[in-house]
């Protein structure tokens, strides 16, 4: 899409002085105050055809800079920057930058090989035109949008902050720990949980284990308060109790948000990366030497 | 006060300048002097004045008489030289407007037999600006950046992937400048050797420290004032834009004499049949 743009873009920086001639001058003189005269060998139009003949040319204005759409792009944005250079403009928000497309995307889209200057050059131009307040310039915002980026992270984090329990009072999230995935429903009622569709008790032969997954409960004193449903798949059994916990913490901050900074200190609302370590070469396992020999 | 706003403002007319509007406003005294806005900054970068309309006073203000340091001096640049004030050598304007008239008459004679010019300033900013805006008044191309050195002598591998080849074709087509308009040759001497081999005529800017026979046609000014670079590039812009433009009214006389000269053809081959 950004190419087929950028071609058609060359193409109107060359035509774009083509409708403002004014041919008839040329030969009246009256702008410029000069006539060329018609030449000897021009006395006979054929003899004339050949140096009139329509000159092939490089279709770009950069095209002697070797990275034609590269330099054209950049004359693009110019150019814009230029014709906004008076439209009122917001104060740039540090804390907030706007996201453009990755340098590899952005490279694939334009169909060169982009440095990282050359990336940060676009950048820093696309940067100058964002602040144009965007009722004023609604072209221009709809240029940019063809070089902005989604962070689907941010997104998910964002839609994540604004969960509410639907409206039969249920909240689902997901919470994970070193390869095991759990989902996990809440409700306000008794106490109960279950687990694949078997109580704690019978899920978890192992008196800790279920002491972590009803960890987050305990914390905030409504092991009695809420009724869980969680779906375990992968990992073992003291990963599956915590993640079975990490989603409930999840989802107590979707139904009271305020008990938040309580589970954090707890360490509960983060999702705990440690996982197993990787065996290296030369090494029996992740960690452990061969023995140590002296000769 | 009104018949000395008409005189002015028909003079301004004959000389292209602004106006002062006619009607101002009652409670608005106009008292002291009138006050006429005869530069702005951005003048030459977006109209250029024309070969013809260029004045001493003009090359003067925009600081191109200003040469090097009299230690740096090249001797070959001794013909252009004025003098020297304060350790520095002053160019003679008088040399530089022919010879910069000389090369504008150059650039419209290839613009108008159709052939390609390149203008080149390495120097980034205001130059930058003021290259690229010369390019396009002409419809000829730009160099801001690095020279790529073998873009003529080694064309096929540094341009030869900017065009697709046609399958009858052995090598993919490759263009050559015909016109080379350096605005800073002292940084690219690469340019200049370029040319040489590739038997590319070059338009050079040339400061007292540079030598004025390695261009072919040197224009004798001052190579670090943007002002004087931006109207130096703007005329020769124009001038390319003059040959253009008479290169167009050529093709379209001759176009609309070939259909008519077709058309007697066929008027003459249906009265005899």
């Amino acid at each position: 899409m950004l190419k087929s743009f950028l071609r058609r873009n060359t193409y109107n920086i060359q035509t774009k002085f083509l409708n403002t001639l004014f041919l008839r001058s040329v030969f009246t003189g009256s702008t410029t105050g000069f006539k060329l005269p018609l030449p000897p060998e021009f006395s006979q139009i054929e003899d004339a055809i050949e140096v009139f003949k329509p000159s092939e040319q490089p279709a770009s204005i950069s095209y002697f800079t070797a990275k034609p759409h590269y330099n054209d792009l950049l004359i693009y944005l110019d150019e814009l920057f230029e014709k906004y250079r008076n439209a009122p403009k917001l104060k740039r928000d540090k804390n907030s930058p706007t996201l453009w497309i990755l340098k590899d995307h952005l490279s694939s889209q334009l169909g060169l090989k982009l440095k990282s200057t050359q990336y940060r050059n676009i950048t820093r131009k696309l940067n100058r035109l964002d602040i144009v307040v965007p009722e004023t310039a609604p072209k221009l915002h709809d240029f940019l949008e063809l070089f902005r980026r989604i962070d689907l992270e941010k997104k998910k984090k964002e839609l994540e902050a604004n969960k509410t329990p639907n409206r039969y009072g249920v909240s689902y999230a997901v919470g994970k720990r070193k390869e095991a995935a759990a989902q996990v429903w809440i409700v306000e009622g008794d106490g109960k949980v279950f687990i694949n569709s078997v109580p704690v008790a019978d899920y978890f032969s192992l008196l800790k284990d279920r002491e972590t997954v009803l960890y987050p409960l305990n914390l905030v004193d409504s092991l009695n308060k809420y009724n869980v449903w969680a779906k375990v798949k992968g990992g073992g059994t003291s990963g599956q109790a915590g993640a079975i916990a990490h989603g409930i913490t999840k989802n107590l901050i979707i139904h009271e948000p305020s008990l938040k900074p309580a589970l954090r200190k707890a360490k509960l609302v983060t999702r705990d990366i440690r996982s197993v370590e990787r065996k290296k070469p030369g090494l029996a396992k992740a960690r452990k030497r061969y023995t140590w020999v002296k000769r | 006060m009104s018949e000395k706003l008409k005189a002015l403002n028909s003079l301004s007319r004959l000389l292209g300048a602004p106006i002062i509007a006619d009607k101002v406003p009652s409670f608005i005294k106009q008292t002291g002097t009138l006050k006429q806005i005869y530069y702005t900054p951005d003048k030459t970068l977006n109209n250029p004045p024309t070969p013809y309309d260029l004045t001493l006073s003009s090359l003067l203000s925009a600081g191109l008489h200003i040469g090097h340091s009299k230690s740096l001096w090249n001797p070959n640049t001794s013909p252009f030289i004025f003098g020297i004030r304060h350790g520095i050598s002053i160019i003679n304007l008088e040399h530089t407007l022919i010879y910069l008239r000389r090369a504008c008459k150059v650039t419209r004679e290839i613009s108008y037999r159709g052939g390609t010019i390149l203008f080149i300033n390495t120097r980034g900013g205001g130059f930058a600006r003021a290259t690229i805006n010369a390019a396009k008044r002409c419809e000829q191309f730009q160099l801001t950046t690095r020279w790529l050195p073998g873009t003529i002598t080694n064309s096929q591998q540094i341009l030869g992937h900017l065009m697709p080849k046609k399958p009858e074709e052995i090598l993919p087509k490759v263009f050559k400048p015909d016109l080379i308009i350096l605005l800073n040759p002292l940084e690219n001497t690469i340019v200049l050797e370029e040319a040489k081999h590739g038997n590319v005529p070059t338009i050079g800017i040339v400061d007292t420290d540079f030598d004025p026979r390695k261009v072919s046609w040197p224009i004798p000014a001052n190579d670090d004032s943007v002002r004087g670079v931006e109207l130096i590039a703007g005329v020769l812009s124009v001038a390319a834009r003059d040959g253009l433009l008479h290169r167009r009214q050529m093709m379209e006389k001759m176009e609309s004499q070939r259909i008519k000269n077709r058309s007697t053809i066929v008027k003459i081959t249906s009265k005899t049949n």
